[in-house]
């Protein structure tokens, strides 16, 4: 049997219950006044009888531009917004407010209920979070840095040691290896100071309406005969595929650092003959790029790091390590993400997806749409 | 004389221990990469092998592991060398059992960052051949 909703649970639900919610309740009328409130607003906001909303909220002296409750009260709709505003005491408040349009009959609607959530909280905990992430990020690059530099410190008391090991054992021989060794550390230092400046500073990214296959294209022919001197089969697998707009410098970057070092691992495998296939295709609005290879693939251990700045498996002065990191820069600047499979001893296989959806906007669009906001 | 196999992919690093290592009356072999090392290691049978971690073809962790299941092998102590902070893993149990999770591979004999000390150096090799 259902309990009986007495008319005591009855007055509650319609007179208590509307200062009990955990939100700030007003109801206001098509002049922009408001007519009642609960407590919790009340004491947010202070006295609000005979009050303009944009007064109590914001204390300004007219209408908000983008005013919710003029549009609920054309449309009938409900709708929910983010807005800033100021409390009793002058504090800065951020709330989600929910506009519900208060319908008649015949259509009309002579009041709309606001319904807000205190969300400075939240927001404070927001911008705390992209603040750490952000001092994180710097963390991680300054270790990476000093994890470089302890290599190329290793290096050069290496070539020190063998040029003083060779003088005291007058062995020329000794002497000038470790000659070799300090020459071609300061080659490193160079290049590695070089490379770590152009990731730092980035590029600024130049959108344009392409067509992606375009640029696998592009990458395999110019890596094909390279790939083809060391063994490696370079194919290209593509799917018809509509215009995209992307950085094009930037996908060839990231599409020839996959390239190369699916080449790489095939080198520094065992076997006989490999290949290397860069294929596209969209699903669902994704756009794929993929690149397989059956080279040495990785251990869990090497799986790890495949991200880590500076951390590199390739022979000496092969690589900084920071080929993939700034792929993974660019795809993430499209809105896109990395992810890779492999198998030690079998390959690997890099892919970058793309949600049209989250693309950067074409020039002119994303213009226009920066100056609209601006307004 | 005692032999000290070095296993690492950056020549530079090959040619300062065997030095160091030759200059304090060591016999010194080396390889440039993991599958190499292991080849070396079942050839020279050596008294010590220091292994760098990061290595094409196989990795120092894999060839570790291949080390101690080698019944040839599996006594000889081995020295882990390498710059990556990250050799922490190594010495921390748990991270290590996330790399090698069989039990029966004990954690490695030391475990050295690079850049490493001449003398310290010197002194852990002389300790694990003694």
């Amino acid at each position: 049997m259902q309990p009986e909703i007495t008319p005591d649970f009855h007055r509650w639900i319609s007179e208590e219950l509307f200062d009990h919610v955990p939100l700030a309740i007003c109801v206001v009328d098509r002049q922009f006044r408001i007519v009642e409130a609960n407590e919790r607003f009340a004491k947010l906001y202070g006295e609000w009888r005979g009050r303009f909303c944009y007064d109590v909220y914001k204390g300004r002296n007219e209408r908000c531009d983008r005013c919710g409750a003029a549009k609920t009260f054309r449309d009938g709709k409900t709708r929910q917004r983010e807005e800033e505003g100021v409390d009793r005491q002058g504090n800065a408040t951020h709330y989600v407010v929910n506009i519900v349009p208060v319908l008649r009959g015949n259509g009309d609607v002579p009041y709309v209920i606001e319904m807000s959530r205190n969300i400075a909280e939240l927001k404070t905990l927001q911008r705390q979070k992209l603040e750490a992430e952000r001092l994180a990020a710097v963390g991680q690059t300054v270790a990476g840095l000093a994890h470089g530099i302890k290599n190329l410190i290793m290096g050069l008391e290496g070539g020190m040691y063998v040029v003083n090991s060779g003088l005291r054992s007058s062995n020329e021989e000794r002497l000038l290896q470790g000659w070799k060794m300090l020459e071609e550390d300061i080659g490193r230092i160079s290049s590695f100071v070089k490379e770590f400046l152009e990731f730092a500073k980035g590029r600024q990214p130049t959108v344009d309406t392409i067509q992606p296959n375009d640029v696998a294209r592009k990458v395999v022919a110019s890596f094909r005969e390279r790939a083809a001197r060391s063994g490696v089969e370079l194919r290209l697998d593509t799917e018809e595929l509509e215009e995209a707009t992307m950085d094009e410098e930037g996908l060839h970057a990231c599409l020839t650092n996959l390239v190369l070092n699916a080449i790489d691992a095939c080198v520094m495998s065992t076997g006989e003959t490999h290949h290397v296939v860069l294929s596209t295709r969209e699903r669902d609005g994704v756009l794929t790029f993929e690149v397989a290879d059956d080279g040495c693939g990785m251990d869990y251990d090497i799986k790890q790091k495949v991200f880590t700045n500076f951390f590199s498996t390739k022979a000496s002065g092969k690589g900084t390590g920071l080929g993939l990191l700034t792929t993974r820069k660019i795809v993430q600047e499209h809105g896109g993400r990395v992810s890779f499979e492999s198998s030690e001893g079998e390959g690997s296989v890099f892919r970058l997806e793309f949600p049209r959806d989250s693309l950067p906007r074409p020039p002119r669009e994303g213009a226009a749409e920066q100056q609209s906001k601006m307004k | 004389m005692k032999k000290v196999l070095v296993v690492d992919d950056e020549q530079s690093i090959v040619i300062y221990l065997t030095t160091v290592l030759e200059d304090s009356g060591y016999a010194a072999c080396s390889a440039m990469d993991g599958q190499e090392g292991l080849g070396m290691a079942r050839r020279e049978q050596p008294d010590l092998i220091c292994l760098d971690v990061m290595m094409p073809k196989r990795s120092g962790v894999s060839l570790y592991e291949e080390i101690r299941r080698d019944p040839a092998l599996q006594s000889t102590p081995v020295m882990f060398i390498s710059a990556y902070n990250r050799i922490r893993d190594l010495r921390n149990p748990v991270t290590f059992r996330k790399m090698i999770p069989d039990m029966a591979i004990p954690q490695p004999d030391l475990c050295m960052e690079k850049p490493i000390q001449v003398l310290e150096f010197l002194e852990a090799v002389s300790k694990l051949t003694g």
